[in-house]
């Protein structure tokens, strides 16, 4: 079933097409990757997704809703949580109280309130944040000031925070990046274990095949904003047009290479 | 628990101070301590939310004014301080919608433009000012027939405000309000990605400091017995940015120190050693000396103290009482 779809998406930025006629679906309990070389559009998407970037053709769907009036503020409390290439997380508090004060936004004046949705509503139990620790991987570091975790940590607590919000849709831009290797698979075994929660949709954009390898359901290959190939990873990785597009020259071959 | 023992210390301070003051160091602690109530307006603000507002001054003075004006409809002190310190809301709003759209120094030019209509319209309407040059006269009040005419006891008032102001201050750093402030000062697309309505969020910060404004306001007219336009013109709202940025911006202490620093230091200074323009040197040479020697403010001084008395191995680390002579 259809979750989040993206309509004839189109955005240009001072005359520079960054998406162009873009048609991209996200089905529930799927994991979707979005690749392709660097400058391909691929967070401007996430972006247009998560209400950063309005559209200048096309649109967003959420479950048949068309995004087009809501803010970030308002698609996050609607059901997308995402996180970002550079974590923007709030320094100047801890890991806890960012998962205390996502909660605390889904029934604030703060936070939208009206826009709930009823289903789920009730006050999120304490042990509610203490899982979402748990599970992402960050007891250790609960009382931890945000400004003082590396960026790994810092990755996996937007994930959290992302999480808080029960979100419908989760958007991960470059989860991996800046990580070991062995890092970057065990954040793979966490996103693999998100696919579990019910009804919930991910889209990652990340430039690790092994990663991608080891999660997606379904690849997306994104070049200058078209959409150049899709199907999943072995199929699309031999398509010719997408070889080309990431190789430029042969050296990049091993970009392409599931590590 | 240090950070308590602080507190109570500064508290115990401010409460004994009149037994060892002057009748005029009385007026001037006073004084200090309305501004203070001002400052935590900023506190709010500028300290938890990041935005920069060049405009404090003019909700002091909008409370002094409107707090005057329904005086002279004959309302009673206890009624039209609370009106106009309520009327403030609205006032906030209207200056924080510039924040919607605008960051930083962009900001701080909108709020500046504030300040300069506010000091050269809104504070000109002789209906607000009675319209006399000279500025508008007040006395001060009673409360249920306790005379708080003399300094001492209108020191006691002001500090009674500011207790319940502080007080106020501390519980929203640990609001939902509070933490969705510092969320939105630390990372604004964070915050936009986590739910947070950061147009609600600007808009109930900068109405909440024009209240604190205007409860300073309020307060302030009978304290000085005449109340100017110029005392709240655009210069009076950065030097009151620029020295609770020197004294500690996210701090209740911080606002006190910056009441001291604007205040009671200069009026001291300026009848006992007869130095001039005081309230202009004081906040630049703070500066400089605070960028060398403690980026945080002067509320985190002993912090930086201990430990740079730590690092020299002079004075145990976190316990520098014990080492003291």
């Amino acid at each position: 079933m259809t979750l989040c779809r993206t309509i004839d998406l189109g955005i240009s930025f001072g005359g520079v097409q960054a998406i162009e006629a873009l048609d991209l679906r996200v089905h529930r309990g799927e994991i979707v990757a979005l690749i392709g070389p660097n400058g391909a559009g691929k967070t401007t998407v996430l972006n247009c997704l998560s209400g950063f970037y309005l559209p200048d053709r096309g649109r967003v769907e959420l479950d048949g809703l068309n995004l087009r009036r809501f803010s970030p503020a308002r698609r996050a409390q609607l059901g997308i949580g995402r996180t970002f290439q550079t974590p923007q997380v709030f320094r100047s508090l801890t890991v806890e109280e960012h998962l205390d004060l996502a909660f605390a936004l889904g029934r604030s004046f703060l936070g939208h309130r009206r826009l709930r949705r009823r289903s789920e509503g009730g006050r999120p139990a304490e042990d509610d944040i203490g899982r979402l620790i748990d599970a992402t991987g960050l007891a250790e570091h609960a009382a931890t000031l945000a400004g003082a975790l590396p960026l790994g940590l810092a990755r996996r607590l937007e994930v959290a925070r992302a999480l808080a919000l029960a979100p419908r849709l989760l958007l991960l831009d470059e989860p991996a990046s800046g990580m070991e290797e062995h890092e970057s698979r065990n954040l793979g075994e966490l996103i693999l274990n998100l696919r579990d929660s019910p009804g919930m949709g991910i889209l990652l954009v990340e430039h690790d095949m092994g990663l991608v390898g080891q999660v997606a359901d379904y690849v997306y290959v994104l070049d200058h904003g078209r959409l150049l190939a899709a199907g999943d990873l072995a199929r699309v990785r031999q398509n010719p047009e997408v070889i080309r597009a990431y190789l430029g020259g042969e050296a990049r071959r091993e970009s392409l290479a599931v590590g | 628990m240090r950070v308590r023992s602080e507190i109570l210390a500064g508290g115990a301070a401010l409460v004994l101070a009149p037994l060892f003051l002057s009748n005029f160091s009385d007026y001037l602690l006073a004084w200090a301590i309305v501004s203070a109530i001002a400052f935590l307006g900023l506190t709010v603000v500028t300290g938890l939310g990041g935005q920069i507002s060049l405009c404090q001054a003019s909700f002091i003075g909008f409370g002094a004014f409107f707090t005057g004006l329904l005086l002279r409809h004959g309302w009673s002190f206890w009624l039209a301080w609370p009106t106009a310190a309520l009327l403030a809301v609205p006032i906030g709003i209207l200056v924080g919608l510039p924040a919607m759209r605008l960051r930083g120094v962009h900001l701080g030019v909108a709020t500046l433009g504030f300040a300069v209509f506010f000091n050269e319209v809104v504070f000109r309407w002789s209906w607000l000012t009675g319209g006399s040059e000279a500025g508008v006269n007040f006395e001060r009040p009673s409360l249920f027939g306790f005379d708080l005419h003399s300094n001492t006891r209108y020191y006691f008032l002001a500090l009674v405000v500011f207790a319940v102001a502080a007080g106020l201050t501390v519980r929203l750093q640990r609001s939902v309000l509070g933490r969705s402030l510092r969320a939105m000062r630390d990372a604004e697309r964070g915050a936009m990605a986590t739910g947070l309505s950061i147009e609600r969020a600007k808009l109930l910060a900068f109405s909440l400091s024009a209240v604190y404004g205007a409860v300073a306001g309020g307060l302030l007219g009978p304290l000085l017995g005449t109340v100017v336009r110029r005392s709240f013109d655009p210069i009076a709202s950065v030097v009151m940015l620029a020295l609770v940025g020197v004294a500690g911006l996210a701090s209740v202490p911080g606002a006190v120190i910056a009441g001291l620093l604007l205040n009671y230091l200069p009026g001291q200074l300026g009848t006992v050693a007869g130095i001039k323009n005081v309230d202009l040197i004081i906040p630049a040479v703070m500066l400089i000396i605070l960028m060398q020697f403690a980026p945080d403010g002067l509320a985190a001084l002993p912090r930086h103290l201990a430990q740079w008395a730590g690092r020299t191995g002079r004075l145990a680390p976190g316990r520098p009482e014990e080492a003291l002579p």
